[in-house]
């Protein structure tokens, strides 16, 4: 693959937006592969993670933020503990998606449903009860058998509990509230 | 030593035989750890992505409620673990974030208690000698392999748990069982519990290598210290199984199970029998339980 080195003002930009979103000096990565040989996710991925290093090292911001790599990542931060210049490799993908939210790009329904499944639940309750995600997760994807089949193997097993734990769900969801009306104005300010 | 427990989401929904054994180990080591009144969902990987001070939040909420109990915390799902050093974290050093922790909250936290393990306050502060003078039904001839799972060693200094490649605590208390901590390669390699739900078969890939690397190492059974690890190894496994056109039937423990199992503890107690891979045919070939 040849790739032109820019000097376009908006790529380097887009570099020091990163590394300031993920509060990591990409410009350390030299390149040793070392992350992706590492990476049990890497099979998942149209970019390896050692390119996408390298790719926002020279701001292609593009090709970066339309990657299914950043939606893929699983988060095991195998890459950041065995990076030799420390680059915060997991805090990268991280800083990614976060940065591809703000553009509009989401990430594929199913991971949306889960988050979303998985915050109505500690709302709603203020403990999570899991057996409640994975139905509202089926609802959401419209795929109401997955993984349901097994639940009254689960409940002969008495490996799941028959109802939600209700603790301090007002307090939680003032405070949810709260920090999502914070989190919003400072993202405001910035912009 | 004063602890009180948070047991988490996952061990009071999901994972009853961790937190059954769990308990099992205090009553029998006669440990003062109450449970943490009033605590509340860690916010699990959930809330991280769009809003961080909120994943801040609402551990802080449950480091508050063993504060008001004067206690420090015990925790056994790594991943509370991880949310609530995080939370710590930012309510000691980080002042900007926790001037924004103090308006969501409407209060000040201090945070300044100790959070640990139940691993680590097994091996550091109650002691390998102590424990293994109560060991009364070694395990003998078992081969375990120790899985360790990514979140209670990565990222290492936020963790500070053991070391992220080759982590030795769990091996450490599997050896005073009597059983055999085996040597093997897989032992912080991720499960994909991130993936277990929305994008099952990743999980599968993934719990297939782990499965088959311990059992090409030679391990009768694994022994655990996630909720979410478990639930990928155990009860996925039929499921692996089938996928991948291989037998494993490898019983997958939590570590306070092989623990009370050497410490004579009744195996109902320990919440055996909810295992979906049945551990009582090895158990049984090799003299263990009768």
């Amino acid at each position: 693959m040849l790739i032109e080195i820019t000097k376009d003002l908006d790529q380097l930009a887009f570099t020091e937006e990163l590394e300031k979103e993920s509060g990591t000096d990409v410009k350390k990565c030299y390149q040793c592969g070392k992350c992706t040989a590492g990476c049990p996710a890497n099979y998942l991925m149209d970019i390896s993670p050692s390119q996408v290093i390298r790719f926002s090292q020279m701001g292609l911001k593009e090709k970066i933020l339309h990657s299914q790599t950043i939606w893929n990542c699983i988060f095991c931060d195998t890459c950041s503990t065995r990076c030799p210049q420390g680059v915060d490799i997991k805090g990268v993908m991280d800083g990614l998606r976060r940065m591809a939210v703000r553009q509009g790009i989401r990430p594929k329904a199913q991971v949306r449903n889960l988050e979303k499944a998985f915050q109505d639940n500690i709302k709603g309750f203020g403990r999570v009860y899991e057996p409640g995600v994975v139905l509202d997760f089926n609802i959401r994807s419209g795929n109401l058998l997955h993984d349901v089949i097994f639940f009254p193997w689960l409940l002969i097993k008495r490996k799941i509990s028959l109802l939600p734990h209700f603790k301090r769900t007002a307090e939680v969801r003032k405070v949810l509230r709260k920090a999502t009306q914070i989190t919003k104005k400072a993202q405001e300010v910035k912009e | 030593m004063k602890y009180a427990y948070y047991p988490g989401c996952s061990l009071e929904s999901t994972s009853p035989d961790f937190n059954l054994s769990t308990e099992a180990l205090i009553e029998f080591l006669s440990l003062d750890i109450p449970e943490v009144q009033d605590w509340v969902c860690c916010g699990a990987s959930s809330l991280h992505p769009e809003n961080k001070l909120a994943s801040l939040a609402l551990p802080a909420l449950t480091i508050e409620a063993a504060e008001k109990q004067q206690r420090d915390i015990m925790v056994q799902c790594p991943a509370c673990y991880a949310h609530l050093r995080e939370s710590q974290e930012a309510l000691v050093h980080e002042s900007k974030v926790k001037e924004d922790l103090k308006e969501t909250i409407g209060r000040e936290i201090a945070g300044k208690l100790k959070i640990k393990h139940f691993s680590e306050i097994l091996t550091q502060e109650i002691g390998l000698e102590t424990l293994q003078s109560k060991v009364t039904k070694p395990l003998k001839d078992l081969k375990i392999a120790n899985y360790y799972g990514c979140v209670i060693v990565r990222p290492q200094e936020l963790m500070q748990y053991d070391d992220p490649e080759d982590p030795q605590v769990m091996d450490k208390l599997v050896n005073i069982t009597g059983a055999e901590s085996i040597s093997w390669p897989f032992k912080t390699k991720c499960c994909g519990a991130g993936s277990s739900i929305s994008k099952t078969e990743v999980t599968l890939d993934m719990t297939y290598q782990i499965l088959s690397m311990a059992k090409k190492n030679g391990a009768d059974a694994i022994s655990v210290l996630c909720p979410l690890c478990h639930i990928n190894l155990d009860f996925r496994q039929p499921q692996i199984e089938r996928r991948y056109k291989e037998k494993f039937n490898l019983p997958v423990f939590y570590y306070t199970q092989l623990l009370g199992l050497a410490f004579g503890l009744d195996p109902k107690k320990l919440a055996l029998d909810r295992l979906f891979v049945s551990p009582f045919p090895l158990l049984k070939s090799k003299g263990i339980l009768s």
